[in-house]
């Protein structure tokens, strides 16, 4: 599992940053969480407003601080999916827009 | 029946009976009118903070720029605009909001727009100049903003400036996704916590601005300042936009100076174009900017703007007399 905040160097960025931590350790998970502080990377995945949560290369989450619920909540199911990856896949070509969209 | 007759009340009693202030002194129709106006002002900024948050969680800037990309000229100019009073704006968003539009093919013109009337009309604004002036004033600084918005995209759209811009505006892959739809729950959540941020931010300001007010309108009956910018002198407007575009303040903050250049003597189109230049215009934004375009870029789109907001401002002196 890869997680990733991206972001401007803003303070939501940091709180953003803090939470995944704390909801990682939380969870007891061995993954680090890359920070990175890149505007171009931020829009080469399609996003315009930092800042941005991205599991396993998907967007779960973009221009604001989810809860620090939401946030496990996003990390456990990106884990489950990884579990089942062939009923994903399905859910994924369903929503015909690539890796985003397909939240329970 | 107004429905700010409860907050009357409520003032009148803290006034008269709490702080037992004689009435009809000049003493307490300050302190009423200031506890009257701080209550009105804040929970009109609830309210409509709140509810300009939740559409604001429909359209997402990744949502506008999928709208805009597809809109031509003029159409796009004016949905840009629009679409800029919902988007907050801030020195850390500027960039990113820019580089995205345009690598994703929108309108060089449509970007404009959205960038100079994104910081100068906001719901923030709005409900300080209604609380302040009243909704004639308000409605026609909207107004009067989408227009120098709209038609300071148009203008620039023309030049064909699209070389003035730096590299990196050109690069990027232009891609745009949607992002996960949020349940309702999630979007009163998120109306929430932004309104309470705002309200922080602002309510300074707001104590700060309505104090003021209250102070000058009891005390100071002078015409202090009109004889240096009253209406009748014609280079009030430029001079008060000259001073205002180096200065940055959110609306918040330059309302409760607008008030005070009003209260003594400066006329309102003058004392309207300083708010738009304050707030449309800035020097850090423009050094922001410096990433993304050239210096003669941003000096195009300052001086479009600008005389468009002189324009403004010598029209309203002209008609509100």
């Amino acid at each position: 599992m890869q997680i990733k905040v991206l972001g401007s160097g803003c303070k939501t960025c940091k709180q953003l940053q803090n939470s995944v931590n704390k909801a990682v350790s939380e969870l007891g998970l061995e993954v680090e969480v890359e920070y990175v502080d890149d505007v171009q990377a931020m829009l080469d995945l399609g996003v315009m407003a930092g800042p941005v949560l991205v599991i396993d290369d998907a967007v779960v989450s973009a221009g604001q601080v989810p809860s620090f619920e939401k946030i496990k909540q996003f990390i456990v199911d990106s884990k489950s999916n990884v579990a089942t990856p062939k009923n994903e896949s399905k859910k994924n070509s369903n929503c015909g827009c690539g890796s985003c969209c397909c939240k329970k | 029946m107004n429905i700010f007759y409860p907050i009357a009340i409520f003032a009148d009693w803290l006034t008269f009976s709490i702080f037992r202030i004689a009435p009809e002194t000049l003493l307490a129709s300050a302190v009423d009118f200031f506890i009257f106006d701080t209550i009105k002002i804040v929970f009109l900024l609830l309210v409509v903070i709140f509810a300009v948050s939740l559409i604001r969680s429909f359209l997402p800037p990744e949502k506008i720029r999928n709208i805009l990309s597809h809109e031509k000229k003029y159409v796009g100019n004016i949905l840009a605009s629009l679409l800029g009073i919902i988007t907050p704006f801030c020195s850390c968003s500027a960039v990113p909001l820019f580089l995205g539009f345009v690598q994703a093919g929108v309108p060089l013109g449509t970007t404009f727009s959205f960038l100079v009337a994104s910081p100068m009309i906001n719901e923030v604004a709005l409900v300080m100049l209604l609380g302040m002036f009243g909704w004639k004033i308000a409605l026609l600084y909207v107004i009067s903003g989408l227009v120098i918005a709209i038609f300071s995209g148009i203008v620039i759209e023309k030049m064909e400036v699209k070389n003035l811009l730096e590299e990196i505006a050109l690069g990027g892959n232009g891609k745009s996704i949607n992002l996960p739809e949020l349940a309702w729950k999630e979007r009163i959540e998120y109306a929430k916590k932004y309104t309470f941020e705002i309200i922080e931010k602002v309510w300074p300001y707001v104590i700060l601005g309505v104090g003021l007010g209250a102070w000058i309108h009891g005390y100071v009956p002078a015409d202090f300042l009109a004889q240096y910018a009253g209406s009748d002198k014609w280079y009030a407007v430029p001079l008060s936009v000259a001073i205002g575009i180096p200065l940055y303040s959110n609306a918040a903050g330059v309302i409760p100076l607008v008030g005070v250049l009003t209260e003594k003597g400066v006329s309102i189109g003058t004392s309207l174009a300083f708010m738009m230049a304050v707030t449309g215009l800035s020097l850090p934004e423009f050094m922001i900017l410096r990433k993304v375009m050239k210096t003669k870029l941003i000096f195009i789109f300052a001086s479009v703007v600008g005389v468009g907001i002189i324009f403004t401002g010598y029209l309203f002196n002209a008609i509100l007399k």
